[in-house]
């Protein structure tokens, strides 16, 4: 590598110019495409970035201490997270026998569908447990993950993809299914699809999103809550596989 | 008093003695839980039972919650593209992994719309 390509590599701050630069324009090329799903900024930033250090032969591991400063605001950013679901809170609160019933069965069905299906084609337990948190936002995924035995970088991007699949298909999808109450469309999308389904959901409503949201962090509880205790459990009795 | 910039770190401030309280209590009580969701559920408590809740809110916590929440995508980015070191992993397994996203997000979606959507519908006629 040249000395101007080593001096701006080895720059304590590049790794956080680097991703911070990148969602920059790829915030800006989402919004210029009219907000195409398929182009989700985190998406964008992750492929480009993961090229760019493979362009450079520059380790993940360095790539990661650089990056500190960003990681470090996810802790902060998930307690955050208890804002819009305190602003959801007296909807909810009137609802709550209904949402509590469909929450429950959402994150019931996220959890057997994906071990169902890992399990049928035979993956390896280690993958199975990636991506048993894939329908909970990322910082809980990221987590929970860690908890269970999964791998951080794995559960991170089956979340995301997962996120962005819920955007893509999950509004036409409901309109498919008929579903056309705000409050069933937003909780639905938020469960399975958290932040990312909640961003493109909304845009059809402001109601529909606040709902969204609670469905996120209600299932990202729950889920947190049921999977530390039930995973050892299905272990022990083998039902993960190898 | 709490307008400008440094409210933001006032802000911050509160999100991180929360993220601390749930990291503490997790390590106090073995908690199977990641510390900040623990805090984010505190949090949630605090707003909900404090007396000024709602003063809170929009004065001590609105000014970095909003912007945390708008840079959220952004917080992914660095474990993301960790995956690249598991890419043969995840090409080999290309299809069964494809198919549990996609049958999941689908299975999901329906079954929380439908059942939420019948039982207001129903809790709306009774």
């Amino acid at each position: 590598m040249s000395v101007l390509g080593t001096a701006i590599v080895q720059n304590p701050v590049f790794g956080v110019g680097l991703t911070a630069g990148t969602y920059w324009g790829a915030v800006g090329l989402h919004r210029r495409l009219g907000r195409n799903p398929l182009l989700t900024p985190v998406f964008v930033t992750i492929v480009i970035v993961a090229g760019v250090l493979e362009l450079l032969g520059i380790d993940y591991a360095d790539y990661l201490t650089s990056v500190q400063p960003i990681s470090l605001l996810l802790g902060p950013a998930t307690v955050a997270l208890a804002v819009p679901l305190v602003v959801a809170a007296r909807g909810l609160r009137d609802a709550a026998v209904p949402v509590l019933v469909a929450v429950v069965a959402g994150c019931l069905t996220a959890l057997l569908t994906t071990w169902g299906v890992l399990r049928l084609f035979g993956v390896d337990k280690d993958l199975l447990l990636s991506m048993l948190t894939k329908s909970v936002t990322t910082p809980v995924a990221l987590g929970v993950s860690a908890e269970i035995g999964g791998t951080a970088p794995l559960a991170a991007v089956f979340s995301i993809v997962t996120g962005i699949i819920g955007a893509v298909a999950g509004p036409s999808l409901l309109r498919l299914a008929r579903i056309r109450d705000e409050r069933a469309r937003g909780l639905a999308v938020g469960v399975a699809a958290h932040g990312i389904g909640t961003a493109a959901i909304l845009a059809e409503s402001e109601k529909a999103g606040g709902w969204s949201g609670a469905g996120m962090v209600l299932s990202a509880l729950l889920t947190t809550a049921l999977l530390p205790v039930v995973v050892p459990l299905a272990d022990s009795a083998g039902l993960l596989g190898r | 008093m709490n307008r400008g910039p440094i409210a933001v770190i006032g802000s911050l401030v509160v999100l991180v003695v929360f993220q601390i309280a749930g990291g503490v209590l997790v390590a106090v009580t073995h908690l199977p839980l990641p510390g900040p969701v623990v805090g984010l559920v505190l949090l949630a408590l605090a707003l909900v039972i404090g007396p000024k809740g709602r003063q809170w809110r929009r004065e001590r916590l609105q000014p970095s919650a909003d912007g945390l929440l708008v840079l959220l995508p952004l917080l992914f980015v660095p474990a993301g593209v960790g995956v690249i070191a598991y890419l043969p992993v995840l090409w080999a397994h290309i299809g069964a992994l494809a198919a549990a996203l996609l049958i999941s997000a689908a299975a999901t979606l329906l079954v929380t719309a439908l059942l939420l959507n019948s039982l207001l519908r129903r809790r709306a006629r009774a």
